[in-house]
């Protein structure tokens, strides 16, 4: 069986806070766009801590990326963090990760260089901030060991009811009536958009052998397994030990022994 | 440039330094709660799945403890009844006897004899 690792527990908590930030530059993204303030919060600092919570998250996917690479139990190579769907593991939800860290990378840059690129092409690049958030669930719900723990699926809950609400009531909401039937199509859209993730996750990654069916190596299926056996398994184990011990071994506990092991 | 001009400028610097200072502020409260995020969440996959595993496919399923006590118990069982099987053949069969000693070697003459010498 392969041995606990540290860096495997790491790049799990690292990617989770690393959705979990995103989440939050792309709800403090639209309270920008929409020029959202409130008593204690300023209009004025919406926008910088987008920007500052923005290069946190590319810290965090960072850490989660080279941790991810070097726990040495998913086998991943450097290759497999630059170009999407190769990998061994996990090969499509993987991908949809490096799809999603190469769109923060690139709107990071872009938005570095805007003083250079002009407002038109920064605001367009800007764009795929509204995909990245999705590919990056969706990475998280296919490829996460944890997908199927009560705080992760707290996680995924805060993170999708944060953006729907900010996308509906924020981004649909400012300017209504404007364009009204578009607006109400968005949200409409973005309803159904919810009910389809959480169909999925209960077909998917919520339902038996999602492991085997997103593409993890059968070696690694076989070589897992959970650290200690439970307490029944044990005396059986146990007492299946003694009885092949037993028999015809001189010393041997024999059936009578194991009978009593099992009624005890 | 005139004093009139010059306080609003001054106005407009400390204006800027203070936001600065806030959204310094709330960077830092967001990026330390992270990082103590990333610690429990750490934490909790430790917890949840102390080996490293591929989750879903460790996850008990209901019928997942039956079948491994049913597969248990029909070894178990079988493991029995080859030891009763052996227990009672040994016990129906007669031992068998104990080799036949072989005949002693003859013993040497004496040399004198053999070549009946005087």
């Amino acid at each position: 069986m392969t041995q606990p690792s540290p860096l495997w527990f790491a790049t799990r908590g690292a990617g989770t806070v690393s959705l979990l930030l995103l989440t939050a530059v792309v709800v403090l993204g639209i309270a920008t766009t929409t020029r959202r303030q409130s008593g204690p919060w300023p209009r004025f600092l919406t926008p910088r801590v987008h920007g500052n919570l923005a290069l946190g998250t590319l810290a965090f996917l960072a850490i989660h990326i080279a941790t991810a690479i070097l726990d040495p139990f998913a086998h991943l190579r450097w290759r497999d963090a630059l170009v999407p769907f190769g990998a061994a593991y996990r090969p499509l939800w993987l991908g949809l990760g490096v799809l999603a860290a190469e769109g923060l990378a690139a709107l990071a840059i872009t938005s570095w260089l805007r003083p250079r690129l002009g407002y038109r092409s920064w605001r367009a690049v800007h764009w795929i901030a509204y995909a990245c958030w999705p590919l990056g669930l969706l990475h998280g719900a296919g490829t996460g060991s944890d997908v199927r723990s009560a705080w992760f699926e707290a996680v995924d809950a805060i993170c999708v009811g944060s953006v729907f609400a900010a996308v509906v009531a924020w981004r649909l909401g400012h300017g209504w009536p404007r364009a009204a039937s578009f607006r109400t199509m968005a949200a409409i859209g973005s309803g159904v958009g919810v009910i389809v993730f959480v169909v999925w996750m209960l077909n998917g990654p919520l339902a038996p052998g999602w492991a085997r069916a997103a593409g993890t190596p059968a070696e690694l299926l076989h070589s897992s397994g959970p650290s200690s056996p439970s307490p029944t398994h044990g005396a059986f184990d146990k007492a299946l030990k003694k009885s092949s011990r037993g028999i015809g071994a001189p010393g041997g506990a024999g059936p009578d022994a194991v009978r009593r092991d099992l009624a005890g | 440039m005139t004093e009139a001009a010059r306080v609003p400028l001054v106005s407009a610097a400390r204006r800027k330094r203070e936001h600065d200072r806030l959204a310094r502020r709330a960077t830092t409260a967001a990026l330390s709660l992270a990082i103590c995020l990333t610690g429990l969440f750490t934490g909790f996959a430790a917890i949840s799945r102390p080996a490293t595993s591929e989750g879903t496919e460790l996850t008990l399923q209901p019928g997942d403890a039956e079948s491994a006590l049913t597969k248990a118990l029909s070894d178990y069982r079988a493991a029995a009844a080859a030891h009763d099987a052996m227990t009672a053949s040994n016990a129906t069969q007669p031992k068998p006897l104990a080799p036949a000693r072989t005949a002693p070697a003859p013993v040497a003459s004496h040399p004198a004899a053999v070549s009946g010498g005087s």
